[in-house]
């Protein structure tokens, strides 16, 4: 049971990151490997915020904004000005600004160490389940992720943004000739699909109470993986990969005793799927 | 002067001249047909007024509105709402959902409109309203990929009518259709007709041109050919040329 709650926490810290990188995969059909360094721009952030205020909720809000702006500017600045160009063009563009972002916050003169402590108190109490033990930080992941996760699916399916999301997604051109403000629902899905890679990062900060410069690397990796395991583009998708993947990777290694390190699990099990169903697990293949 | 004027339109692919000098009016409420044989530029005509491409010369005005060369989203608020040859629903989106991406459009714009419901009760009303028209009534929940094509075609100009165009733009409506289809479709654009809905029909099947339109302009490779009602145009010795004769397939690549 333990083990479950510590699959559900990590699930839900996975889902936020991968949830806002397929969305962007869905509109922009873009690799968009900075979007662990939105995540990790969010941690920072969260830090600074919890830094003055020492409150986990006021950090959260800060992380959001710092990962909606930033990722916003990612896209205004830099994926806007190559939509034309080959694919492979944004993607090490991405990279590039990836690699930017991870290098600038391990700078001592910006930051001053690259390992931060963040030993937040969440002000949460701790919960037993069922003979286990929900942590005020596990709680406090947990409440924010099924939040979040409950106002995205209420913006997807009743908002007119989300149905411009939705429409720009399928057919880009199309969704312009009924009336879609194209422009607009791209850069909200960046701002949006940012703004939880932020949460994720604020969450993860506290829940390992530790900020890094570098904290992004296994993320984004992983986060491809779910993305790329729940159907490119899918929403819903991801949700059900990241938390599959959470709970592949702790009971193997709690109870298998599996002899590989939990990181390498995601990529075995990714490409096992990816010969059995090239689609992903929800994707449908696509004519 | 007229609700829509083609007026000298030209559209060139590198140095291939897709559309050759291209002149035409539409009175409000008529239905007018661009028929010609395969290549002649019926779709580049199409797309050079819609503002999917942009005329090298020339322009089409409607209602003393520039439509040409203007971004398709701009056109779609300003009244031009088009289907495409292939028929292309949003296919993850349900039937309905397609009709209602359309309907929201006059809030697409505005700031603070971005968070209201998408689906208030008015709209699914019209949208509802909408596809029971075309004949969809029976399909709304279904994921629009998911319909056979003579529903699709229904489906577009369905999502079409949700901008409540004042120019309806139909490519190619009857293309693969089976005779049943083909009647249920002219049927529905009889009826919008009669409700005084003015539209432009590019249609490789001349015969079905021909029985709906009110005028017919004939293209031949980026040329206009011959103009009239659909009794000179069939009767017209160089238009029957044009079809009988080697024009029929020699131009496909210009299309």
């Amino acid at each position: 049971m333990q083990d479950a709650l510590t699959a559900l926490t990590l699930g839900s810290t996975y889902v936020l990151l991968a949830v806002g990188l397929s969305m962007i995969y869905g509109i922009l059909r873009i690799i968009h490997v900075a979007h662990a360094g939105v995540y990790t721009i969010g941690a920072y952030v969260g830090y600074l915020a919890w830094g003055q205020t020492g409150s986990v909720w006021v950090a959260l809000v800060g992380g959001m904004a710092a990962g909606a702006l930033s990722g916003w500017l990612i896209y205004a600045l830099m994926y806007r000005r190559l939509l034309e160009a080959p694919r492979y063009v944004p993607l090490i563009a991405s990279i590039g600004a990836f690699i930017v972002i991870q290098d600038l916050l391990s700078k001592p003169w910006l930051m001053g160490s690259d390992r931060l402590a963040m030993q937040a108190d969440p002000g949460l109490p701790s919960v037993g389940v069922l003979g286990a033990t929900v942590s005020p930080e596990a709680l406090y992941v947990l409440v924010v992720t099924a939040a979040l996760l409950l106002a995205l699916a209420v913006l997807f399916r009743r908002s007119d943004i989300g149905l411009q999301w939705r429409a720009t997604a399928s057919d880009r051109e199309l969704a312009g000739a009924s009336g879609v403000s194209v422009e607009r629902a791209i850069a909200s899905t960046f701002a949006v699909g940012s703004a939880l890679a932020g949460a994720a990062g604020v969450t993860v900060a506290v829940y390992t109470e530790s900020v890094f410069a570098f904290m992004g690397e296994v993320p984004s990796y992983k986060a491809f993986v779910i993305v790329v395991l729940g159907g490119l583009g899918a929403v819903l998708g991801p949700v059900v990969a990241g938390f599959v993947l959470a709970f592949a990777e702790t009971l193997l290694i709690a109870n298998a005793g599996f002899v590989l390190p939990r990181d390498a699990i995601a990529f075995l099990i990714l490409v096992i799927v990816l010969i059995v169903r090239p689609q992903g697990l929800f994707g449908r293949a696509r004519a | 002067m007229s609700f829509l004027a083609a007026e000298q339109l030209s559209v060139s692919f590198g140095r291939l001249t897709a559309l050759d000098g291209v002149s035409f009016d539409v009175e409000r409420g008529q239905l007018v047909a661009v028929i010609g044989p395969n290549g002649a530029g019926k779709t580049t005509l199409f797309n050079a007024i819609a503002g999917a491409v942009r005329p090298a010369r020339g322009r089409a005005v409607l209602d003393g509105r520039v439509v040409s060369g203007r971004p398709p989203h701009r056109n779609a608020l300003a009244g031009v709402a088009r289907t495409f040859q292939v028929a292309r629903p949003f296919h993850e989106l349900t039937v309905r959902d397609n009709v209602l991406v359309g309907l929201g459009r006059a809030r697409y714009y505005r700031l603070g409109g971005l968070l209201r419901r998408a689906r208030s009760s008015a709209d699914i009303e019209r949208a509802e309203a909408l596809l029971g028209d075309v004949g969809l009534g029976e399909s709304m929940e279904r994921l629009a990929g998911e319909l056979p094509l003579g529903h699709l075609r229904l489906l577009e100009i369905a999502r079409a009518l949700a901008l409540s165009p004042r120019l309806l733009m139909l490519d190619e409506p009857a293309a693969g259709l089976r005779d049943t289809e083909e009647a249920a479709l002219e049927a529905l654009l009889r009826r919008l007709r009669e409700q005084g809905l003015t539209m432009l029909l590019v249609e490789h099947d001349v015969e079905f041109a021909l029985r709906v339109a009110d005028r017919a302009v004939v293209l031949t490779a980026g040329r206009k050919l011959a103009e009239g009602a659909p009794e000179e145009v069939r009767t017209n010795p160089e238009v029957i040329d044009a079809y009988l004769g080697t024009g029929t397939e020699a131009g496909d690549a210009t299309r």
